[in-house]
Protein backbone atom coordinates (compact mmCIF):
# COMPACT_ATOMS: atom_id res chain seq x y z
CA UNK A 1 0.00 0.00 0.00
CA UNK A 2 1.26 3.51 -0.77
CA UNK A 3 0.83 6.75 1.19
CA UNK A 4 -1.54 8.38 -1.34
CA UNK A 5 -4.86 7.20 0.17
CA UNK A 6 -3.79 8.73 3.51
CA UNK A 7 -2.81 11.91 1.65
CA UNK A 8 -6.21 12.04 -0.05
CA UNK A 9 -8.15 11.51 3.18
CA UNK A 10 -6.01 14.10 5.01
CA UNK A 11 -6.50 16.65 2.25
CA UNK A 12 -10.28 16.16 2.15
CA UNK A 13 -10.50 16.31 5.91
CA UNK A 14 -8.43 19.52 6.07
CA UNK A 15 -10.61 21.27 3.49
CA UNK A 16 -13.63 20.72 5.69
CA UNK A 17 -11.91 22.35 8.66
CA UNK A 18 -13.09 25.72 9.88
CA UNK A 19 -9.50 27.00 10.10
CA UNK A 20 -9.23 26.89 6.29
CA UNK A 21 -12.07 29.27 5.58
CA UNK A 22 -11.51 31.09 8.89
CA UNK A 23 -7.93 32.07 8.09
CA UNK A 24 -8.85 33.06 4.52
CA UNK A 25 -11.56 35.34 5.91
CA UNK A 26 -9.04 36.72 8.38
CA UNK A 27 -6.75 37.51 5.46
CA UNK A 28 -9.46 39.54 3.72
CA UNK A 29 -10.03 41.41 6.97
CA UNK A 30 -6.27 42.03 7.37
CA UNK A 31 -6.17 43.50 3.87
CA UNK A 32 -8.63 46.16 5.02
CA UNK A 33 -6.45 46.69 8.12
CA UNK A 34 -3.41 47.18 5.84
CA UNK A 35 -5.31 49.77 3.83
CA UNK A 36 -6.37 51.59 7.02
CA UNK A 37 -2.81 51.61 8.40
CA UNK A 38 -1.43 52.90 5.11
CA UNK A 39 -3.81 55.88 5.25
CA UNK A 40 -2.02 57.14 8.35
CA UNK A 41 1.44 57.39 6.81
CA UNK A 42 2.85 60.27 4.77
CA UNK A 43 4.16 59.56 1.27
CA UNK A 44 3.91 56.24 -0.53
CA UNK A 45 0.79 54.68 1.02
CA UNK A 46 0.82 51.75 -1.40
CA UNK A 47 4.28 50.72 -0.18
CA UNK A 48 3.07 50.66 3.42
CA UNK A 49 -0.15 48.81 2.55
CA UNK A 50 1.91 46.22 0.64
CA UNK A 51 4.35 45.82 3.53
CA UNK A 52 1.54 45.00 5.90
CA UNK A 53 -0.60 42.94 3.51
CA UNK A 54 2.34 40.76 2.47
CA UNK A 55 3.47 40.31 6.08
CA UNK A 56 -0.04 39.21 7.05
CA UNK A 57 -0.06 36.82 4.07
CA UNK A 58 3.33 35.41 5.09
CA UNK A 59 2.29 34.80 8.70
CA UNK A 60 -1.19 33.49 7.88
CA UNK A 61 0.24 30.77 5.63
CA UNK A 62 2.82 29.90 8.32
CA UNK A 63 0.12 29.66 11.00
CA UNK A 64 -2.15 27.58 8.76
CA UNK A 65 0.69 25.14 8.01
CA UNK A 66 1.45 24.68 11.70
CA UNK A 67 -2.21 24.35 12.72
CA UNK A 68 -3.15 21.78 10.10
CA UNK A 69 -0.09 19.59 10.44
CA UNK A 70 -0.10 19.47 14.25
CA UNK A 71 -3.91 19.39 14.55
CA UNK A 72 -4.50 16.71 11.94
CA UNK A 73 -1.82 14.33 13.27
CA UNK A 74 -2.96 14.78 16.87
CA UNK A 75 -6.63 14.27 15.97
CA UNK A 76 -5.80 10.94 14.31
CA UNK A 77 -4.21 9.73 17.55
CA UNK A 78 -6.81 11.16 19.96
CA UNK A 79 -9.80 9.97 17.84
CA UNK A 80 -8.05 6.59 17.47
CA UNK A 81 -8.31 6.86 13.68
CA UNK A 82 -4.65 5.96 13.52
CA UNK A 83 -5.40 2.42 14.81
CA UNK A 84 -7.88 1.94 12.01
CA UNK A 85 -5.44 3.14 9.39
CA UNK A 86 -2.50 1.15 10.70
CA UNK A 87 -4.62 -2.03 10.85
CA UNK A 88 -4.50 -1.93 7.03
CA UNK A 89 -1.42 -3.18 5.21
CA UNK A 90 0.30 0.19 5.54
CA UNK A 91 3.72 0.96 6.95
CA UNK A 92 3.92 3.55 9.71
CA UNK A 93 6.36 5.58 7.62
CA UNK A 94 3.84 5.58 4.73
CA UNK A 95 1.24 6.97 7.10
CA UNK A 96 3.59 9.87 8.06
CA UNK A 97 4.45 10.54 4.40
CA UNK A 98 0.75 10.42 3.47
CA UNK A 99 -0.09 12.84 6.27
CA UNK A 100 2.65 15.16 5.03
CA UNK A 101 1.47 14.98 1.41
CA UNK A 102 -2.10 15.71 2.47
CA UNK A 103 -0.94 18.76 4.46
CA UNK A 104 1.18 19.87 1.49
CA UNK A 105 -1.86 19.80 -0.79
CA UNK A 106 -3.94 21.76 1.72
CA UNK A 107 -1.12 24.32 2.16
CA UNK A 108 -0.81 24.61 -1.64
CA UNK A 109 -4.51 25.36 -2.03
CA UNK A 110 -4.47 27.77 0.91
CA UNK A 111 -1.41 29.61 -0.48
CA UNK A 112 -2.95 29.82 -3.95
CA UNK A 113 -6.21 31.30 -2.62
CA UNK A 114 -4.27 33.67 -0.35
CA UNK A 115 -2.16 34.77 -3.33
CA UNK A 116 -5.35 35.53 -5.21
CA UNK A 117 -6.84 37.50 -2.30
CA UNK A 118 -3.65 39.47 -1.55
CA UNK A 119 -2.91 40.25 -5.21
CA UNK A 120 -6.44 41.47 -5.86
CA UNK A 121 -6.27 43.52 -2.67
CA UNK A 122 -2.98 45.27 -3.38
CA UNK A 123 -3.88 45.88 -7.02
CA UNK A 124 -7.09 47.57 -5.87
CA UNK A 125 -5.23 49.62 -3.25
CA UNK A 126 -2.61 50.66 -5.81
CA UNK A 127 -5.17 51.65 -8.44
CA UNK A 128 -7.20 53.74 -6.01
CA UNK A 129 -4.25 55.46 -4.31
CA UNK A 130 -3.66 59.16 -4.96
CA UNK A 131 0.09 59.37 -5.46
CA UNK A 132 2.24 61.82 -7.45
CA UNK A 133 4.39 58.90 -8.56
CA UNK A 134 2.31 55.71 -8.84
CA UNK A 135 3.66 52.65 -7.04
CA UNK A 136 3.85 49.86 -9.61
CA UNK A 137 2.77 46.40 -8.44
CA UNK A 138 4.36 43.51 -10.35
CA UNK A 139 2.11 40.45 -10.03
CA UNK A 140 4.93 38.09 -11.13
CA UNK A 141 6.90 39.17 -8.07
CA UNK A 142 3.93 38.48 -5.77
CA UNK A 143 3.65 35.06 -7.41
CA UNK A 144 7.34 34.31 -6.79
CA UNK A 145 6.89 35.32 -3.14
CA UNK A 146 3.86 33.01 -2.96
CA UNK A 147 5.95 30.11 -4.28
CA UNK A 148 8.52 30.68 -1.56
CA UNK A 149 5.79 31.06 1.06
CA UNK A 150 4.35 27.73 -0.13
CA UNK A 151 7.78 26.07 0.25
CA UNK A 152 7.98 27.55 3.75
CA UNK A 153 4.52 26.16 4.53
CA UNK A 154 5.60 22.70 3.38
CA UNK A 155 8.76 22.97 5.47
CA UNK A 156 6.72 24.01 8.53
CA UNK A 157 4.19 21.20 7.96
CA UNK A 158 7.02 18.68 8.18
CA UNK A 159 8.08 20.22 11.50
CA UNK A 160 4.45 20.27 12.66
CA UNK A 161 4.13 16.52 12.03
CA UNK A 162 7.47 15.88 13.75
CA UNK A 163 6.40 17.82 16.87
CA UNK A 164 2.97 16.17 16.88
CA UNK A 165 4.76 12.79 17.00
CA UNK A 166 7.41 13.96 19.46
CA UNK A 167 5.17 15.58 22.10
CA UNK A 168 2.18 14.19 23.89
CA UNK A 169 0.52 17.58 24.28
CA UNK A 170 -0.98 19.34 21.27
CA UNK A 171 -0.52 22.81 22.80
CA UNK A 172 3.16 22.09 23.44
CA UNK A 173 3.61 20.88 19.85
CA UNK A 174 1.88 23.99 18.47
CA UNK A 175 3.90 26.38 20.63
CA UNK A 176 7.16 24.59 19.78
CA UNK A 177 6.45 24.81 16.04
CA UNK A 178 5.55 28.51 16.26
CA UNK A 179 8.65 29.30 18.31
CA UNK A 180 10.81 27.31 15.93
CA UNK A 181 9.39 29.39 13.07
CA UNK A 182 10.04 32.69 14.87
CA UNK A 183 13.55 31.57 15.85
CA UNK A 184 14.21 30.54 12.25
CA UNK A 185 13.17 34.01 11.13
CA UNK A 186 15.53 35.65 13.64
CA UNK A 187 18.51 33.53 12.71
CA UNK A 188 20.00 35.77 10.04
CA UNK A 189 19.57 39.06 11.97
CA UNK A 190 21.00 37.49 15.14
CA UNK A 191 24.02 36.23 13.24
CA UNK A 192 24.42 39.64 11.55
CA UNK A 193 24.37 41.43 14.93
CA UNK A 194 26.46 38.92 16.87
CA UNK A 195 29.23 38.52 14.30
CA UNK A 196 29.61 42.30 13.83
CA UNK A 197 29.54 43.02 17.58
CA UNK A 198 32.77 43.53 19.52
CA UNK A 199 31.04 42.79 22.83
CA UNK A 200 30.25 39.13 22.06
CA UNK A 201 32.85 36.55 23.04
CA UNK A 202 34.38 34.33 20.31
CA UNK A 203 32.78 31.23 21.93
CA UNK A 204 29.30 32.74 21.70
CA UNK A 205 30.00 33.84 18.14
CA UNK A 206 30.93 30.26 17.32
CA UNK A 207 27.72 28.93 18.94
CA UNK A 208 25.60 31.38 16.97
CA UNK A 209 27.39 30.46 13.75
CA UNK A 210 26.86 26.73 14.35
CA UNK A 211 23.18 27.41 15.09
CA UNK A 212 23.01 29.47 11.90
CA UNK A 213 24.23 26.52 9.83
CA UNK A 214 22.13 23.81 11.51
CA UNK A 215 18.87 25.54 12.48
CA UNK A 216 16.12 25.84 9.80
CA UNK A 217 16.50 29.28 8.23
CA UNK A 218 12.97 30.57 7.61
CA UNK A 219 14.17 34.08 6.75
CA UNK A 220 15.22 32.72 3.34
CA UNK A 221 11.55 32.51 2.34
CA UNK A 222 10.93 36.14 3.24
CA UNK A 223 11.34 38.16 0.03
CA UNK A 224 8.62 40.71 0.70
CA UNK A 225 11.07 43.56 0.03
CA UNK A 226 11.66 42.16 -3.45
CA UNK A 227 7.93 42.52 -4.15
CA UNK A 228 7.61 46.01 -2.68
CA UNK A 229 10.80 47.63 -4.06
CA UNK A 230 11.27 47.09 -7.77
CA UNK A 231 14.88 48.27 -7.53
CA UNK A 232 15.79 45.01 -5.76
CA UNK A 233 16.94 42.30 -8.12
CA UNK A 234 17.08 38.62 -7.16
CA UNK A 235 18.91 36.05 -9.26
CA UNK A 236 17.18 32.81 -10.32
CA UNK A 237 20.02 31.04 -8.49
CA UNK A 238 18.57 32.30 -5.21
CA UNK A 239 15.17 30.73 -5.91
CA UNK A 240 16.82 27.47 -7.04
CA UNK A 241 19.00 27.37 -3.89
CA UNK A 242 16.02 27.99 -1.59
CA UNK A 243 14.04 25.27 -3.36
CA UNK A 244 16.86 22.71 -3.01
CA UNK A 245 17.54 23.75 0.61
CA UNK A 246 13.90 23.32 1.66
CA UNK A 247 13.61 20.04 -0.24
CA UNK A 248 16.67 18.53 1.47
CA UNK A 249 15.82 19.87 4.95
CA UNK A 250 12.14 18.81 4.68
CA UNK A 251 13.25 15.29 3.69
CA UNK A 252 15.55 15.18 6.72
CA UNK A 253 12.74 16.28 9.06
CA UNK A 254 10.39 13.68 7.58
CA UNK A 255 13.04 10.99 8.02
CA UNK A 256 13.30 11.85 11.71
CA UNK A 257 9.48 11.94 11.98
CA UNK A 258 9.11 8.45 10.39
CA UNK A 259 11.90 7.12 12.62
CA UNK A 260 10.16 8.42 15.76
CA UNK A 261 6.71 7.27 14.63
CA UNK A 262 8.06 3.75 13.98
CA UNK A 263 9.21 3.62 17.60
CA UNK A 264 6.27 5.38 19.21
CA UNK A 265 3.94 3.37 21.40
CA UNK A 266 0.36 4.00 20.37
CA UNK B 1 -32.22 33.01 26.09
CA UNK B 2 -32.99 34.55 29.47
CA UNK B 3 -29.44 33.96 30.60
CA UNK B 4 -28.06 35.63 27.47
CA UNK B 5 -30.26 38.66 28.05
CA UNK B 6 -29.08 38.90 31.66
CA UNK B 7 -25.46 38.60 30.50
CA UNK B 8 -26.00 41.43 28.00
CA UNK B 9 -27.64 43.59 30.67
CA UNK B 10 -24.71 42.97 33.02
CA UNK B 11 -22.30 44.18 30.32
CA UNK B 12 -24.43 47.30 29.82
CA UNK B 13 -24.52 47.92 33.58
CA UNK B 14 -20.71 47.68 33.74
CA UNK B 15 -20.22 50.48 31.15
CA UNK B 16 -20.57 53.53 33.52
CA UNK B 17 -18.07 51.95 35.90
CA UNK B 18 -15.62 51.38 33.07
CA UNK B 19 -16.02 55.00 31.94
CA UNK B 20 -15.57 56.31 35.49
CA UNK B 21 -12.46 54.20 35.97
CA UNK B 22 -11.06 55.29 32.61
CA UNK B 23 -11.52 58.96 33.51
CA UNK B 24 -9.83 58.64 36.89
CA UNK B 25 -7.00 56.45 35.60
CA UNK B 26 -3.57 57.97 36.28
CA UNK B 27 -2.20 59.38 33.00
CA UNK B 28 1.38 59.63 31.88
CA UNK B 29 2.61 62.96 30.55
CA UNK B 30 0.72 63.62 27.32
CA UNK B 31 3.68 65.41 25.75
CA UNK B 32 5.13 62.43 23.91
CA UNK B 33 8.91 62.59 23.81
CA UNK B 34 10.97 61.42 20.84
CA UNK B 35 12.27 58.06 21.99
CA UNK B 36 15.56 56.73 20.66
CA UNK B 37 15.13 53.37 18.92
CA UNK B 38 17.96 50.93 18.57
CA UNK B 39 18.33 49.05 15.29
CA UNK B 40 19.18 45.75 16.97
CA UNK B 41 16.25 45.96 19.41
CA UNK B 42 13.72 46.74 16.68
CA UNK B 43 15.20 44.05 14.44
CA UNK B 44 15.07 41.35 17.10
CA UNK B 45 11.63 42.29 18.35
CA UNK B 46 10.04 42.08 14.90
CA UNK B 47 10.97 38.73 13.31
CA UNK B 48 10.09 38.78 9.61
CA UNK B 49 8.59 42.25 9.99
CA UNK B 50 11.48 44.58 9.17
CA UNK B 51 9.53 46.67 6.66
CA UNK B 52 6.32 47.06 8.72
CA UNK B 53 8.53 48.00 11.70
CA UNK B 54 10.18 50.67 9.54
CA UNK B 55 6.72 51.89 8.43
CA UNK B 56 5.52 52.15 12.02
CA UNK B 57 8.64 54.03 13.09
CA UNK B 58 8.13 56.49 10.23
CA UNK B 59 4.46 56.93 11.19
CA UNK B 60 5.54 57.69 14.75
CA UNK B 61 8.08 60.18 13.43
CA UNK B 62 5.48 61.93 11.25
CA UNK B 63 3.03 62.06 14.14
CA UNK B 64 5.59 63.65 16.47
CA UNK B 65 6.76 66.12 13.82
CA UNK B 66 3.14 66.99 13.04
CA UNK B 67 2.58 67.84 16.70
CA UNK B 68 5.66 70.04 16.64
CA UNK B 69 4.71 71.77 13.38
CA UNK B 70 1.11 72.51 14.35
CA UNK B 71 2.12 73.47 17.87
CA UNK B 72 -0.05 70.86 19.54
CA UNK B 73 2.28 70.89 22.54
CA UNK B 74 1.76 74.50 23.43
CA UNK B 75 4.28 74.46 26.22
CA UNK B 76 7.26 73.37 24.13
CA UNK B 77 8.89 72.60 20.78
CA UNK B 78 11.38 69.85 20.01
CA UNK B 79 14.69 70.25 21.74
CA UNK B 80 17.93 69.84 19.79
CA UNK B 81 18.47 66.50 21.53
CA UNK B 82 15.07 65.36 20.22
CA UNK B 83 15.92 66.45 16.67
CA UNK B 84 19.11 64.44 17.03
CA UNK B 85 17.10 61.38 18.10
CA UNK B 86 14.73 61.94 15.23
CA UNK B 87 17.64 61.90 12.78
CA UNK B 88 18.99 58.74 14.41
CA UNK B 89 15.55 57.13 14.10
CA UNK B 90 15.54 57.82 10.37
CA UNK B 91 18.91 56.05 10.26
CA UNK B 92 17.30 53.04 12.02
CA UNK B 93 14.40 53.10 9.52
CA UNK B 94 16.84 53.11 6.63
CA UNK B 95 18.73 50.17 8.10
CA UNK B 96 15.47 48.24 8.48
CA UNK B 97 14.20 49.09 5.00
CA UNK B 98 17.08 50.47 2.90
CA UNK B 99 14.89 51.15 -0.15
CA UNK B 100 12.33 53.29 1.71
CA UNK B 101 12.38 56.76 0.10
CA UNK B 102 9.86 58.77 2.15
CA UNK B 103 11.87 58.98 5.42
CA UNK B 104 14.89 60.18 3.41
CA UNK B 105 12.73 62.79 1.70
CA UNK B 106 11.44 63.93 5.10
CA UNK B 107 14.99 64.08 6.44
CA UNK B 108 16.33 66.05 3.49
CA UNK B 109 13.48 68.47 2.95
CA UNK B 110 12.33 69.35 6.45
CA UNK B 111 14.82 68.53 9.21
CA UNK B 112 17.78 70.71 8.04
CA UNK B 113 15.64 73.85 8.51
CA UNK B 114 15.15 72.86 12.14
CA UNK B 115 18.80 72.15 12.92
CA UNK B 116 20.36 74.78 10.62
CA UNK B 117 22.70 76.07 13.34
CA UNK B 118 24.07 72.63 14.23
CA UNK B 119 26.88 71.76 11.82
CA UNK B 120 27.34 68.26 13.26
CA UNK B 121 23.68 67.31 12.72
CA UNK B 122 23.66 68.77 9.21
CA UNK B 123 26.68 66.65 8.31
CA UNK B 124 24.97 63.61 9.84
CA UNK B 125 21.87 64.27 7.72
CA UNK B 126 24.04 64.49 4.62
CA UNK B 127 25.77 61.23 5.47
CA UNK B 128 22.40 59.41 5.91
CA UNK B 129 21.12 60.88 2.63
CA UNK B 130 24.24 59.78 0.75
CA UNK B 131 24.03 56.33 2.33
CA UNK B 132 20.39 56.13 1.20
CA UNK B 133 21.30 57.32 -2.29
CA UNK B 134 23.40 54.19 -2.79
CA UNK B 135 20.16 52.25 -3.05
CA UNK B 136 17.43 54.77 -3.74
CA UNK B 137 18.35 56.34 -7.07
CA UNK B 138 16.41 59.57 -6.77
CA UNK B 139 17.91 62.93 -7.80
CA UNK B 140 16.36 64.69 -4.81
CA UNK B 141 18.73 63.00 -2.33
CA UNK B 142 22.03 64.43 -3.71
CA UNK B 143 20.10 67.67 -4.33
CA UNK B 144 19.29 67.94 -0.60
CA UNK B 145 22.92 67.15 0.26
CA UNK B 146 24.15 69.82 -2.17
CA UNK B 147 21.59 72.33 -0.88
CA UNK B 148 22.61 71.67 2.74
CA UNK B 149 26.26 72.21 1.84
CA UNK B 150 25.87 75.49 0.01
CA UNK B 151 22.94 76.98 1.93
CA UNK B 152 23.42 75.88 5.54
CA UNK B 153 27.09 74.92 5.68
CA UNK B 154 28.34 77.61 3.30
CA UNK B 155 30.45 75.19 1.27
CA UNK B 156 29.65 76.11 -2.33
CA UNK B 157 32.21 73.77 -3.86
CA UNK B 158 30.75 70.69 -2.17
CA UNK B 159 27.28 72.05 -2.82
CA UNK B 160 28.04 72.26 -6.53
CA UNK B 161 29.58 68.76 -6.50
CA UNK B 162 26.37 67.15 -5.18
CA UNK B 163 24.06 69.32 -7.25
CA UNK B 164 26.04 68.21 -10.28
CA UNK B 165 25.48 64.61 -9.21
CA UNK B 166 21.75 65.32 -8.82
CA UNK B 167 21.54 67.10 -12.19
CA UNK B 168 22.89 63.99 -13.93
CA UNK B 169 20.26 61.67 -12.47
CA UNK B 170 17.06 60.62 -14.15
CA UNK B 171 14.14 63.01 -13.61
CA UNK B 172 16.29 65.94 -12.44
CA UNK B 173 14.96 69.35 -13.56
CA UNK B 174 17.01 71.13 -16.22
CA UNK B 175 17.64 74.24 -14.07
CA UNK B 176 20.03 72.20 -11.91
CA UNK B 177 22.43 72.05 -14.85
CA UNK B 178 22.62 75.86 -14.74
CA UNK B 179 22.81 76.09 -10.97
CA UNK B 180 26.00 74.01 -10.74
CA UNK B 181 28.29 76.29 -12.81
CA UNK B 182 26.91 79.33 -11.00
CA UNK B 183 27.86 77.86 -7.62
CA UNK B 184 31.33 77.04 -8.88
CA UNK B 185 31.68 80.56 -10.28
CA UNK B 186 30.42 82.11 -7.02
CA UNK B 187 33.01 80.13 -5.11
CA UNK B 188 35.74 81.58 -7.38
CA UNK B 189 36.33 78.39 -9.38
CA UNK B 190 35.64 79.78 -12.83
CA UNK B 191 37.75 77.17 -14.62
CA UNK B 192 35.69 74.42 -13.02
CA UNK B 193 32.48 76.29 -13.81
CA UNK B 194 33.50 76.56 -17.50
CA UNK B 195 34.43 72.88 -17.63
CA UNK B 196 31.13 71.79 -16.06
CA UNK B 197 29.08 74.04 -18.36
CA UNK B 198 30.93 72.76 -21.40
CA UNK B 199 30.35 69.17 -20.26
CA UNK B 200 26.63 69.81 -19.73
CA UNK B 201 26.38 71.54 -23.11
CA UNK B 202 27.67 68.40 -24.80
CA UNK B 203 25.15 66.28 -22.92
CA UNK B 204 22.09 68.55 -23.15
CA UNK B 205 19.41 67.58 -25.66
CA UNK B 206 16.65 70.14 -25.13
CA UNK B 207 17.11 73.31 -27.18
CA UNK B 208 16.12 75.85 -24.41
CA UNK B 209 18.63 74.25 -22.01
CA UNK B 210 21.34 74.33 -24.68
CA UNK B 211 20.64 78.01 -25.33
CA UNK B 212 20.87 78.81 -21.61
CA UNK B 213 24.10 76.85 -21.23
CA UNK B 214 25.67 78.68 -24.20
CA UNK B 215 24.79 82.03 -22.60
CA UNK B 216 26.25 80.83 -19.28
CA UNK B 217 29.42 79.66 -21.03
CA UNK B 218 29.81 83.03 -22.79
CA UNK B 219 29.49 84.90 -19.49
CA UNK B 220 31.93 82.57 -17.71
CA UNK B 221 34.55 82.88 -20.48
CA UNK B 222 34.27 86.68 -20.29
CA UNK B 223 34.77 86.50 -16.52
CA UNK B 224 37.74 84.22 -17.00
CA UNK B 225 39.38 86.68 -19.41
CA UNK B 226 38.77 89.57 -17.03
CA UNK B 227 40.24 87.54 -14.16
CA UNK B 228 43.35 86.86 -16.24
CA UNK B 229 43.62 90.58 -17.06
CA UNK B 230 43.30 91.44 -13.35
CA UNK B 231 46.15 89.05 -12.57
CA UNK B 232 48.33 90.72 -15.21
CA UNK B 233 47.50 94.17 -13.83
CA UNK B 234 48.37 93.04 -10.30
CA UNK B 235 51.72 91.70 -11.46
CA UNK B 236 52.53 94.86 -13.37
CA UNK B 237 51.37 97.46 -10.81
CA UNK B 238 51.45 95.44 -7.58
CA UNK B 239 47.86 96.34 -6.63
CA UNK B 240 44.28 95.59 -7.56
CA UNK B 241 42.62 98.11 -9.88
CA UNK B 242 39.70 100.01 -8.38
CA UNK B 243 37.68 99.72 -11.59
CA UNK B 244 37.62 97.53 -14.69
CA UNK B 245 38.11 100.66 -16.83
CA UNK B 246 41.69 100.85 -15.50
CA UNK B 247 42.39 97.57 -17.34
CA UNK B 248 41.39 99.26 -20.59
CA UNK B 249 43.38 102.43 -19.77
CA UNK B 250 46.51 100.42 -19.02
CA UNK B 251 46.12 98.63 -22.38
CA UNK B 252 45.74 95.12 -20.93
CA UNK B 253 42.34 94.69 -22.59
CA UNK B 254 40.77 96.52 -25.52
CA UNK B 255 37.30 96.85 -23.95
CA UNK B 256 35.14 95.49 -21.13
CA UNK B 257 33.10 92.58 -22.43
CA UNK B 258 29.33 92.64 -22.14
CA UNK B 259 27.49 90.40 -19.70
CA UNK B 260 25.13 88.26 -21.82
CA UNK B 261 22.67 88.34 -18.91
CA UNK B 262 22.37 92.12 -19.15
CA UNK B 263 24.34 92.95 -16.01
CA UNK B 264 27.70 94.72 -15.62
CA UNK B 265 31.00 93.10 -14.64
CA UNK B 266 32.73 94.64 -11.62
CA UNK B 267 35.65 93.97 -9.30
CA UNK B 268 34.83 92.42 -5.93
CA UNK B 269 36.89 94.61 -3.64
CA UNK B 270 38.05 92.20 -0.95
CA UNK B 271 38.85 89.31 -3.30
CA UNK B 272 40.14 91.24 -6.34
CA UNK B 273 38.12 89.03 -8.62
CA UNK B 274 35.41 89.62 -11.20
CA UNK B 275 31.68 89.22 -10.64
CA UNK B 276 28.59 90.56 -12.30
CA UNK B 277 25.61 92.59 -11.16
CA UNK B 278 23.33 90.06 -12.92
CA UNK B 279 24.48 87.24 -10.59
CA UNK B 280 24.48 85.09 -13.76
CA UNK B 281 20.72 85.37 -14.02
CA UNK B 282 18.81 87.31 -16.69
CA UNK B 283 18.31 90.91 -15.58
CA UNK B 284 14.66 91.93 -15.77
CA UNK B 285 13.97 95.08 -17.78
CA UNK B 286 12.32 97.73 -15.57
CA UNK B 287 8.69 98.06 -16.64
CA UNK B 288 7.82 101.60 -17.71
CA UNK B 289 4.59 103.02 -16.34
CA UNK B 290 2.48 105.18 -18.55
Amino acid sequence: MNPFPVAKITFEELLKEKSFIGLLTLEVFLLFVSKLISNVVAGDTVKVAMDFALSFFFFTVALYSVFVSVGSTFRDVSDRVVYLILSKPLKRSDYVIGKFLGCTLAVALFTFLSFFIVTSGILTISSTANLYVPHVVVVERVFLLSLLVFLMGVFLSAFGILFAILFTSQVLALISAIFLFLAGLELSPVKELVVSSKYVSPVNKLIVQIAYYLFPNFSLFDVKDYVVHLAIKVSPLFFASVFIYSLIYTSAVLLVATYLFDRREL
Amino acid sequence: MKRLLVAFLLVVVSIPFMLKADKSKPRVNEVAPVLPYSYSQVLLSSPGLRSPAADLLFMNLCYLTGNDVFNRWKERKFTEEEWKRLIENVEVIEKLDPYYFDPLYYLGSYVPWKVEKNRELLLRINSILLQGNRRVKDWRLPFFVGFNYFYFLGDKVKGAKYLKLASQMKGAPSYLKLLVPRLYAESGRINLAIAVTYEELKRAKEEPVKKELKRRLKALIAMKELDRALELYRRRFGKCPSDLKELVKSGIIMSIPEDPYGGKFYIEKGKCSVWTTSNLRPVKEPTSSR
